[in-house]
């Protein structure tokens, strides 16, 4: 069959091709850019560590009267404040997990904010409970069908419209925080997205497959969005594809999956949302604390998690910050976990499930360089059930902020129904001090036509 | 063993365990990682390693799936032969096990032909294994299955023991055989419980460790023998295993030092989280309490941590007791680490000092007991067998087999059975999407394709469709909803594992040679002469049944024909009609038919 062009694939179907999910995958939301839309914001990453990560080590506390109660409490696994493997220096106040050196220079360039003692209020020490209530945006509820992300970008002022969605009513197959959302592509690599065969016959494959799935099934629309994906692919052509700027991706799956969401930025396609799991977090035992001479990691949250995962956002960034377009002030990462864990160790030198937890924002449109939210104390009175670092800071409100601010989108009470979010934390730059200045009206189609897009630069 | 070498021993292990932790985790580390680790203490880990733990459900671990969304629609019910041959078993396999093997079932109507089914099936070593045995024979004589049958100590002495080489020797037999027996088996609804109760007991298997040293014996000892018997039993013969012990860190539990088992028993291997009322309500606090809770809370977990502390291996680890020093895999209760005080788990009180390990067992037997259990167990297996939206009255109906029955040898047998006669099972159709394994195997199953499930080629290509086996981090199971599978990345590889099968693409190249790993006779299980015979002589063993619109058929007869009428008679013996007739064939894999059970 006929490769749409890519002009044809932008008008035709897409424009929401969402994104999907399944296990080792990059879920991704694309939505073209429309005449609506002169100001399209950018890209959402949001970057999940299943298991519940261990928050209090990640970002220590390294001063004030908390410390005290912190190194009491985690004999074994507290990370110093000085000598071999430090806590990198924050405030004063809090540190860095020395193994993540790569993030704490993004934090000295102010492309990464902190929030910590953020999280999920509900009263859940479950995994997979926490993680529902986190993803579909309803904490308490499990009875959503939509999950936030999806609800956001039905919301946002620059979505397509509902009619180019696939005419399905119930829900989807995403990431939970995708639920819902009709359109989805799933894809490990941009490059390796094809069907095998003899070329001639997969063609006639291909049509066969449009004619088995043209009905309003939602596999027959996943089938549809197959389809579109291998052509719209095919007709990019992305083949590999070279980092940017010197950028140097850690050789994980964690990161090949943010450099293939890198390289679909950087196709301009209209990416809104992608999403990824990087799991490994459920640190019950042996977890580790602080780099030594015979170890200079950590151990294994900090050689097998903290330091690949650092390394990977860093690469990420480093790739996308770009001269022209500058991608990295065009994006937007998100990280966080479905809970922090018990403050005091246990005897296993690992941590059980916890409450309270840290979320990281990374990007070019954030006010870096900063922690941010109330701290709680790790005083007994002040923790939650009193054995978890308390939650401050709703994950909602960090979600929400950045929705508001940075994504253009103020539909907060539809992305996380009954939440109302108080008085901004202040994570988000002012747009004007971020985006270039906006393009004249009538080059708005500049999407499709590369060398007008140059103009905005 | 000296003190020192039994540090190192630890040391050895607790390095190991790398791998190991993220096997107690809800996620998965790349798997990348859990092999350099490993290798790194064990460089004999076998090259041939699994390469599908280090794709899958690693890095970008798992997502989770509601089970409240579906996005299906219910459609009218096939044949009954339809129903059974692909819900029941991996597909059709013609000749041996087919859709007419139903309709010749003793019985005037299609729901006394069920009846006969499931009974037979419900009693699988009645069933001769003509095919499965010559496999077998085969793959002895061959000798690439060398941790069969081996006792669970004979696996810990030969491969935990042996400072690392061979450590997934007995994990990746386990693999082999599962396939061969879903292929060739006439079992298969025992098979298909196995692959359940695998799913459920899930345990992250490629751990360099405890599981993958003794896979072999969990899988026969643990899950098989259980399979269709009895809950209580089996959930203890799973709580004692080394393999289950050491994911779930139990095997560290030093006066409930860890509290991973306790939590994951009551979350995903006994109650279900539905029955989790939360970290905020105290025991006294819940509904029922204490003669009957209706739910467990955090305070049940903490308790039954400390039950189960003293419940760990034999396995020549600190500190020193002779028991320990046994060094060979089995179960042992460790009595200086027990927690010797009262407490209380669903309302029971148990009184201070327990003969040996009487406290753990009692919290299994009230999880096994709790109504909230067999529902969430009924509820999976509906959800497993019939729909992803199971009906609240068989839950409820199922639920009250399973409590009447729960003394009785086959509790789980009656309880399927029960589901398996239902309304629910005989009317519902399009409400279970295949997932990748049930969808490869039945091409494996129905082409009648050459395989040797002993060669990893089979496995880079199978895992690629993200149902790696034995291969699920957390501890939940593969999801076994369609949300989770339908996508496009799902589709696209599933598409493509059809046509490297009819293509001949999975191959490997061995001491020099290729090995076609699976090979279809395109030509010799071609049935007809004229283009149109082929196709629809295809579909009918494929599918059973015509397409259901003929505007599909017409696209086959277009590939197939190439421009030729549908009543011509093509010379099957080019190369180039036979590429044509194995895209056709792999296209009738791609129908939206082949994808329900």
């Amino acid at each position: 069959m006929a490769k749409l062009s890519r002009r044809g694939f932008m008008m035709g179907c897409s424009a929401a091709i969402a994104a999907l999910a399944g296990s080792r995958i990059t879920n991704l939301a694309f939505g073209a850019p429309n005449s609506s839309a002169p100001d399209f914001p950018g890209a959402l990453v949001v970057v999940f560590l299943r298991g519940g990560w261990d928050a209090l080590n990640v970002v220590p506390v390294i001063g004030g009267g908390d410390r005290g109660i912190y190194e009491t409490l985690r004999p074994n696994i507290k990370i110093p404040t000085s000598g071999a493997g430090a806590a990198l220096n924050l405030n004063g106040q809090f540190g860095l997990h020395p193994s993540m050196a790569a993030l704490f220079e993004m934090y000295q360039q102010h492309k990464l904010a902190i929030v910590h003692a953020a999280g999920l209020t509900s009263d859940t020490r479950s995994h997979f409970d926490a993680q529902q209530f986190i993803e579909l945006g309803t904490p308490g509820a499990k009875s959503s069908s939509t999950g936030w992300i999806t609800r956001h970008l039905q919301s946002a002022p620059y979505s397509p419209s509902s009619a180019v969605f696939p005419a399905l009513s119930t829900g989807g197959g995403q990431a939970m925080s995708l639920a819902g959302f009709n359109g989805a592509v799933a894809m490990s690599s941009p490059g390796e997205f094809n069907l095998d065969g003899w070329s001639q016959y997969v063609a006639g494959q291909r049509t066969a497959l449009r004619t088995f799935y043209a009905g309003p099934s939602f596999l027959d629309g996943a089938a549809r969005e197959t389809l579109d994906t291998i052509d719209l692919i095919e007709s990019t052509a992305p083949g590999d594809y070279s980092p940017a700027n010197g950028a140097q991706y850690p050789n994980t799956s964690f990161s090949d999956n943010l450099q293939s969401i890198a390289q679909l930025i950087k196709m301009d396609l209209g990416l809104n949302v992608a999403t990824v799991d990087l799991g490994g977090w459920d640190t019950h035992e042996n977890q580790g604390n602080s780099p030594t001479s015979s170890d200079p990691n950590g151990g294994y949250m900090g050689s097998q998690l903290l330091k690949p995962m650092a390394d990977a956002l860093k690469a990420f960034m480093v790739d996308l910050d770009g001269s022209c377009p500058n991608w990295a002030n065009k994006t937007t990462v998100v990280v966080m976990s479905e809970f922090g864990r018990r403050v005091a160790q246990n005897e296993n030198n690992g941590t059980d499930h916890g409450h309270g937890s840290v979320m990281l924002v990374l990007g070019g449109g954030i006010r870096g360089g900063a922690v941010y939210g109330a701290w709680p104390g790790l005083a007994t009175d002040q923790l939650y059930d009193r054995a978890d670092l308390a939650v401050t800071t709703d994950y909602r409100q960090v979600l929400a902020e950045i929705l508001q601010h940075r994504l253009n989108n103020g539909n907060t009470s539809t992305v996380f129904p009954g939440f109302t979010p108080t008085a901004p934390l202040g994570i988000i730059l002012d747009p004007a001090t971020i985006n270039p200045p906006p393009i004249p009206g009538t080059y708005t189609n500049r999407v499709y036509v590369p060398m007008l897009r140059k103009q905005g630069c | 063993m000296s003190d020192v070498t039994s540090h190192k021993t630890l040391d050895r292990r607790a390095l190991l365990k790398g791998a190991a932790l993220t096997a107690a985790s809800l996620a998965a580390v790349a798997a990348r990682h859990g092999s350099a680790l490993a290798q790194d203490d064990a460089p004999e880990a076998p090259a041939t390693g699994p390469d599908v733990p280090a794709g899958a459900a690693e890095e970008s671990g798992p997502t989770i799936f509601l089970d409240s969304i579906t996005n299906l629609t219910p459609q009218t019910p096939p044949e009954m032969a339809v129903i059974v041959l692909n819900r029941l078993a991996y597909g059709p396999r013609p000749g041996a096990f087919d859709y007419s093997s139903f309709r010749a079932m003793p019985g005037a109507t299609d729901a006394d032909k069920l009846v006969a089914w499931v009974d037979w099936q419900l009693n699988p070593t009645a069933i001769p294994e003509p095919e499965f045995d010559s496999v077998l024979a085969r793959l002895q004589t061959a000798n690439v299955i060398p941790s069969y049958p081996k006792t669970q100590t004979q696996q810990w002495v030969d491969y935990m023991n042996t400072g690392g080489a061979d450590r997934t020797r007995p994990l990746e037999d386990v693999r082999t055989l599962t396939v061969a027996r879903a292929v060739f088996s006439r079992r298969q609804l025992y098979e298909m419980m196995v692959e359940f109760w695998h799913n459920h007991f899930t345990i992250y298997a490629w751990d360099y460790s405890y599981a993958s040293t003794t896979w072999m014996a969990y899988d026969r000892d643990v899950i098989r023998a259980n399979a269709l018997g009895n809950f209580r039993t089996f959930l203890e013969a799973v709580a004692k295993s080394p393999a289950m012990l050491f994911y779930m860190d139990n095997y560290l539990n030093d006066q409930g030092s860890n509290e991973n088992w306790a939590r994951e028993l009551f979350e995903v291997y006994g109650m279900g989280a539905e029955n989790y009322l939360g970290s905020a309500l105290q025991q006294s606090q819940v509904p029922g309490y204490p003669t009957a809770p209706t739910g467990y809370v955090d305070a049940d977990v903490y308790e039954a941590a400390r039950a189960f502390a003293g419940w760990r291996v034999r396995d020549g680890m600190w500190p020193y007791d002779a028991q320990v020093q046994l060094d060979n895999g089995t179960y042992y209760f460790y009595p200086d680490w027990r927690d010797r005080f009262q407490k209380t788990v669903l309302g029971q009180f148990m009184t201070a000092d327990p003969a040996s390990d009487a406290h753990g067992r009692q919290v299994l037997d009230l999880i096994a007991a709790h109504p909230g259990t067999a529902r969430f167990i009924c509820r999976k297996l509906i959800r497993r067998f019939i729909t992803d939206t199971p009906g609240e009255a068989l839950v409820e109906s199922a639920a009250a087999v399973f409590i009447a029955n729960a003394a009785a040898p086959n509790q789980i047998a009656l309880t399927l059975r029960h589901i398996l006669l239902s309304d629910d099972f005989k009317t519902t159709w399009g409400m279970k999407f295949k997932r990748p394994f049930e969808y490869a195997m039945g091409i494996l199953r129905s082409t009648l394709a050459a395989t040797y499930p002993e060669f990893d080629a089979l496995y880079w290509n199978y895992d690629d469709l993200n149902q790696p086996m034995f291969a699920w981090r957390p501890p939940n199971g593969y999801p076994d909803v369609a949300s989770a599978w339908i996508n496009t990345n799902g589709l696209l590889t599933r598409w493509n594992f059809a046509n490297r099968t009819m293509l001949g693409y999975i191959d490997q190249w061995v001491n020099g040679a290729t090995v076609n790993v699976v090979e279809v006779d395109i030509i010799g299980q071609t049935p007809g002469n004229t283009i149109a015979e082929m196709v629809d002589g295809w579909v009918l063993k494929v599918l059973g049944r015509p397409l259901s619109n003929s505007a599909h058929r017409d696209e086959l007869l277009r590939i197939l024909g190439n421009g030729a009428a549908p009543n011509t008679v093509p010379n099957k013996n080019t190369n180039e009609f036979r590429a044509r007739l194995r895209h056709t064939v792999a296209l009738i894999y791609m129908t939206s038919e082949w994808q329900w059970r």
